[in-house]
């Protein structure tokens, strides 16, 4: 619009006749799109607000959802452009506005007024500053805001109005407190936190104008966060500004876990560091940083001093005060004195550093009263109140001294610091009082693992039974239970043989470290199996003997609180022997034992009902909860057992007499919710049921009423559908599975068209209802049902129009993830669908077919199949079209454009939000293209229809996008 | 006066057969109204006289008010407040009705498309119905097509084809964007 872009000559400013012209060509909303978003010419301004042009703003409503909901406003993005070249009349055209309270018109006069001159948009600061706490504020960029601040206070005449909005914006305020438990103060800006920080250097420029002011303004304001968020302790005047910033210079100390925070920090250092390069004197900015009680700004004057020490002879003078001011000695200022000392100290003669050195060596300064109170809680054994007092002392001052680094010290300083170092040690990050850093946390005393190797096993069972923690120590190096088990389990790890013998005399030590030989010898076990098991079942026998409660768990982090971790590692032993076995490398196994062992822990009181009622329901899925109980992994221990022993029949091998009739007569104890009505046990019955069908399909039939209840028997619990849902969950689809629950699927679907719960064992995305449809599906398309069947005919007639809709959709979705299929799968998937139109045809709901837009994705089917299909389902009014669907449309269109444009129009019809539509309108212009050019008089019509309708809902450039395609051909 | 009946009924219609804007209010014809009120007066003229003379029913002076208080039917009154109601409230509800028609939006009944819309049918309103024997001034042929032109290019904004539309309004922009040649690139 102006000379810089390259256009020669001025904007002609417009005839009445072709303003009038215009006016009559834009009523409708995308029609002024088109011409506001294509209009530079700042002539217009005038006349097209003397036609009433800019009076209907829009009005922005909350929606039903809580959403704002605005049209858009093409005029004001006309006007946002045209305020820098003709400010006056752009002022003029939204003075009317300024009491607005629609924020998106706030927002068009903010970003007006920013290229308006100072006298002009200070008409706007109310209304802007009203645009704050409006629901917009926290999607505005503060560049806006901050360059508004900026022209009026580069304005003398408008300098109020500048510190005003700033104020509005950046002033921390007393905000609500924090949810939680600890409820905690919370200080709250105008501006986003991300947005503050990412703009506050800006800010601190446009306030420049203020000189003085500036910084006095900038200390308030991070004095009032620390006050409103909590972080300063107003009545002993401290602020544990050292942990949340421990360096005011630039460091990696400083975590930006607080973005306002380290913004503030930051500015209150610049702008103080910026005041003297801008010629103010270093008295006048400490003279308003050091009004402050706050150590968080006192330490601020620290860094500011030590910048300016070079500068002047005042200034030096002012860093050698600051030098032998001992408040700047106290642990606090650290990291800042360290600087400050490094700058001045060779700026004195030897005699001032001795003096100085006399200082430090003075400290620190509490009394003998409070340093002795202190000592007295720190005394070790042997000490005494005074011992102690000295040796704090003497670190205080090896710390001090060590801040500054010996090489920055005077010779007398950096021997004293020498001598502190060989007495009391090398200092860790002396500079900093609070030093964090992330490390792997591992238990103390893992890394005790070569003392062990170095002990015959016996030993290390005395060592083990005798020692025990010190406790009367939280340094890091302190030895823990949990630690000295990790040590063991290495060792076991490296001498399996040697700790099997010994094993029978674990029983009597911590089960921590039982837990640890356990897993020790589950992993060595896959390599070889130990020679003689019967160490290793005696100690088996004595741990499942533990059956202590929830209550009398021992709490603590760094051992073992029960027996029960022991125990799920003793079964988790077991399960590696038996896998071992199963590769027929190993037939020597005490499977008696093993039975009994687990049998005896299929009675374990874990999980307790407190616990599943505590920790499952919304919490964790049965399944989940199964895999980490005792009794339920138990339960299924028995039966890979009980599989186990038919491979290894089938195998021709040996199998001990008695042993198979053993486990069968524990399960049947176990089954039943009357038996045990823990769902996690249910589950583990869920997802072991396969498996004792194949190990015996004729007794798993024979207690099946006793697991799940009689066939249509009203069910008294969730157990039944956990049990079968857990099984439809964990196993691929098998004929045998499905057909071994049939007599249980109607009262389920049933449950399900009624809206009751049918319980799920596994919760992932598919209900027990919907994987049950997913099984019978596959068995269709595998050709392992016929269509027939009642199986699937009583699915269909009985599961609600959702689950079949979800059923189906799952088919699709699954057929078009593989790359190749055989024939005769997509044959019979054809066939379903075909089955399920037809039931659509014949009266049945059409929303059964929601899902089908996954079949037209697959890309396994023609399109002369599917598109009709698809036309169906898109007069329900719940197809999904994930997007994807445009694209089928699409290459569908060039053999089948009417069909294919009517489903393109069908679900466009149904889907207003932009992100749903996405998929559609992006391939749009080539279905339009092809149903134009098709030569079907109606389908040319209706796709000009929908062109004109898209153009209308604000696809300005599909006109374009269509005459391409249709020129491309 | 032909035209005109026909600007008039298109502009009146238009905008229910097009039906794409949410809360149009009804067209309401107000010569019903006052029809029913007529029957009405007719059916109790035994109470208030005939309606080709002033009442000479008895009043009494209100205890609220200056007004004079008299007893009236109640199905009189209401018929009385659909009159006046369409009086009122028919100027808004044109309005919107004309917001619809020109932007398909129902609050921009004071935007400068509406008001320009809103002058053409005043032009052809002014021409629809005889003036009881007093001489019509009938405007010349040009200034009748002008507003026809304008009645078309508003309308066609909704019902034409929206891209043509499209296509116009960017051959506009190219003219308001327009630089006097030779110049010095100042605005």
């Amino acid at each position: 619009m102006t000379s810089g872009h390259g256009d020669s000559g001025e904007f002609e400013a417009p005839s009445p006749e072709l303003i009038e012209e215009v006016v009559v060509r834009i009523g409708d909303l995308q029609h002024r799109r088109v011409f506001y978003d294509g209009l530079e010419n700042p002539k217009w301004v005038k006349p097209l607000a003397d036609a009433n042009a800019f009076v209907n703003v829009p009005a922005t409503v909350v929606d039903a959802e809580g959403y704002l909901r605005t049209t858009p406003w093409p005029e004001g993005d006309y006007l946002v452009r045209m305020a820098a070249e003709v400010p006056g009349e752009v002022a003029e055209v939204l003075g009317p506005l300024k009491d607005t309270h629609d924020p998106y018109v706030q927002r068009v006069i903010l970003r007006a007024a920013t290229h308006m001159p100072a006298d002009l948009a200070r008409e706007f600061v109310p209304t802007v500053t009203r645009l704050i706490d409006g629901p917009l504020a926290r999607l505005l960029d503060p560049k806006d805001w901050v360059k508004l601040v900026s022209t009026l206070a580069y304005d003398g005449a408008t300098m109020k109005e500048a510190m005003a909005l700033a104020n509005a914006l950046y002033r921390p305020k007393a905000g609500p407190l924090e949810d939680g438990p600890w409820p905690r103060k919370r200080a709250v800006v105008g501006v986003e936190a991300y947005g503050y920080q990412r703009s506050m250097p800006a800010l601190r420029e446009a306030l420049a104008p203020f000189g003085l002011k500036t910084l006095i303004q900038l200390k308030i304001w991070l004095e009032e966060y620390q006050v409103h968020s909590g972080k300063y302790i107003e009545n002993r005047k401290r602020d544990l500004s050292t942990m949340w910033r421990p360096s005011i210079r630039p460091h990696e100390q400083n975590r930006g876990h607080d973005e306002v925070f380290g913004a503030l920090v930051d500015v209150v250092r610049d702008e103080a560091v910026s005041l003297l390069d801008r010629g103010f004197g270093l008295s006048d900015v400490l003279g308003v940083l050091q009004r402050s009680d706050h150590p968080l700004v006192q330490r601020i004057a620290l860094h500011v001093v030590t910048e300016a020490v070079s500068e002047t002879a005042g200034n030096r003078a002012s860093g050698r005060e600051h030098l032998f001011d001992r408040h700047y000695l106290d642990e606090d200022f650290r990291n800042e004195y360290g600087h400050l000392a490094r700058a001045v100290l060779p700026t004195l003669n030897q005699e001032e550093k001795g003096q100085w050195l006399a200082l430090v060596v003075s400290g620190p300064f509490q009394d003998l009263d409070w340093l002795e109170e202190r000592a007295a809680r720190y005394l070790k054994v042997g000490e005494t109140v005074e011992e102690v007092v000295k040796r704090y002392r003497d670190v205080w001052r090896r710390d001090v001294l060590a801040s500054i680094g010996a090489e920055h010290l005077p010779q007398s300083g950096a021997d004293l610091l020498a001598q502190f170092v060989e007495k009391w040690g090398e200092p860790e990050h002396p500079e900093f009082p609070n030093w964090m850093e992330f490390k792997e946390v591992t238990p103390r005393g893992a890394e005790g693992a070569s003392k062990l190797a170095s002990l015959p096993v016996n030993e290390v069972v005395v060592w083990l039974r005798e020692w025990t923690p010190d406790g009367s120590s939280s340094s890091p190096e302190e030895p823990t239970i949990e630690g000295q088990a990790r040590a063991l389990e290495s060792d076991v790890r490296q001498r399996p043989s040697e700790y099997v013998a010994v094993s029978a005399e674990f029983a009597e030590l911590d089960p921590t470290y039982v837990r640890a030989l356990f897993s020790g010898l589950a992993e060595t076990v896959k390599q070889e199996s130990p020679a003689d098991w019967a160490p290793v079942i005696a100690l088996a026998e004595r741990v499942v003997a533990h059956e202590e409660d929830a209550e009398q768990e021992v709490q603590g982090f760094d051992r073992d609180g029960s027996w029960r971790f022991a125990q799920r590692e003793l079964l988790r032993l077991i399960e590696a022997a038996l896998s071992k076995e199963a590769t027929g490398e190993d037939t020597n196994l005490p499977l008696n034992s093993f039975v009994e062992v687990v049998a005896s822990l299929t009675g374990n009181p874990d999980p307790t009902p407190e616990y599943e009622a505590q920790y499952g329901g919304d919490n964790m899925d049965p399944l989940t909860l199964s895999l980490n109980g005792v009794r339920p992994v138990a339960v299924a221990q028995l039966a890979d057992i009980r599989l186990h022993i038919h491979h290894a029949e089938a195998a021709g091998r040996t199998v001990p007499e008695g042993v198979r009739d053993r486990i069968e007569e524990v399960l049947k104890t176990r089954m039943g919710a009357s038996a045990d009505a823990s769902l996690s046990v249910a589950a583990a019955f869920g997802r072991s049921i396969g498996k004792l069908i194949d190990a015996d399909e004729g007794w798993a039939r024979s207690v099946l009423a006793q697991l799940v209840g009689e066939p249509g028997a009203p069910p008294d619990s969730a157990y039944t559908d956990i049990v079968v849902s857990t099984a439809l969950a964990t196993y691929r689809p098998s004929l045998k599975l499905v057909t071994f629950f049939a007599g249980y699927y109607r009262s389920m679907l049933e449950r399900a068209a009624r809206g009751e719960a049918v319980a799920v064992g596994w919760s992932r995305e598919r209900t027990a209802t919907q994987l049950l449809g997913d099984h019978i599906v596959v068995l269709f398309v595998r050709g392992e049902l016929e269509l027939v069947d009642s199986l699937i005919s009583d699915y269909f007639t009985h599961a609600t129009v959702e689950d079949r809709a979800s059923v189906l959709g799952h088919l699709g979705w699954g057929l078009g993830r593989e790359d190749e299929l055989p024939g005769d799968v997509l044959s019979r998937a054809r066939q379903l669908m075909d089955a399920r139109v037809q039931s659509v045809r014949s009266g049945s709901d059409v929303n059964e077919l929601a899902g089908f837009g996954w079949f037209a994705m697959a890309s396994h089917f023609p399109a002369e199949w599917w598109l009709p299909i698809l036309e169906l389902a898109a007069t329900g009014d719940n197809l999904d079209p994930h997007g994807l669907v445009g694209e089928a449309l699409e290459d569908a269109a060039e053999t089948a454009p009417g069909s294919a444009l009517r489903v393109l129009s069908a679900l466009l019809s149904q889907r207003t939000e932009p992100f749903q539509r996405f998929g559609l309108v992006d391939h749009a212009p080539g279905v339009l293209a092809a149903a134009l050019d098709g030569g079907d008089a109606e389908v040319i019509e209706n796709a000009r229809a929908l062109l004109d309708q898209l153009g209308r809902q604000g696809e300005l450039r599909l006109g374009d996008l269509v005459e391409e395609r249709r020129k491309r051909g | 006066m032909v035209a005109s009946h026909c600007v008039r009924e298109i502009a009146n219609n238009l905008v229910d057969h097009l039906d794409d804007v949410e809360g149009l209010p009804e067209y309401v014809d107000g010569s019903k109204h006052r029809q029913n009120l007529a029957k009405s007066w007719i059916s109790h003229e035994a109470l208030l006289g005939p309606v080709d003379r002033p009442t000479d029913v008895a009043a009494v002076p209100s205890p609220t008010g200056p007004a004079n208080l008299m007893t009236v039917p109640s199905d009189l009154v209401e018929r009385v407040r659909l009159v006046v109601e369409v009086e009122i409230g028919g100027t808004d509800r044109a309005g919107m009705r004309l917001s619809a028609l020109m932007t398909g939006q129902l609050d921009h009944t004071q935007s400068a498309s509406v008001r320009l819309l809103r002058d053409t049918l005043k032009f052809f309103q002014s021409f629809v119905h005889l003036r009881h024997g007093e001489p019509i001034e009938l405007p010349d042929r040009g200034e009748v097509l002008g507003h026809l032109a304008k009645f078309e290019e508003a309308l066609m904004g909704r019902v034409g084809d929206f891209f043509a539309r499209r296509s116009d309004i960017l051959d506009l922009l190219e003219r308001a964007n327009q630089r006097t040649n030779g110049g010095e690139g100042t605005k």
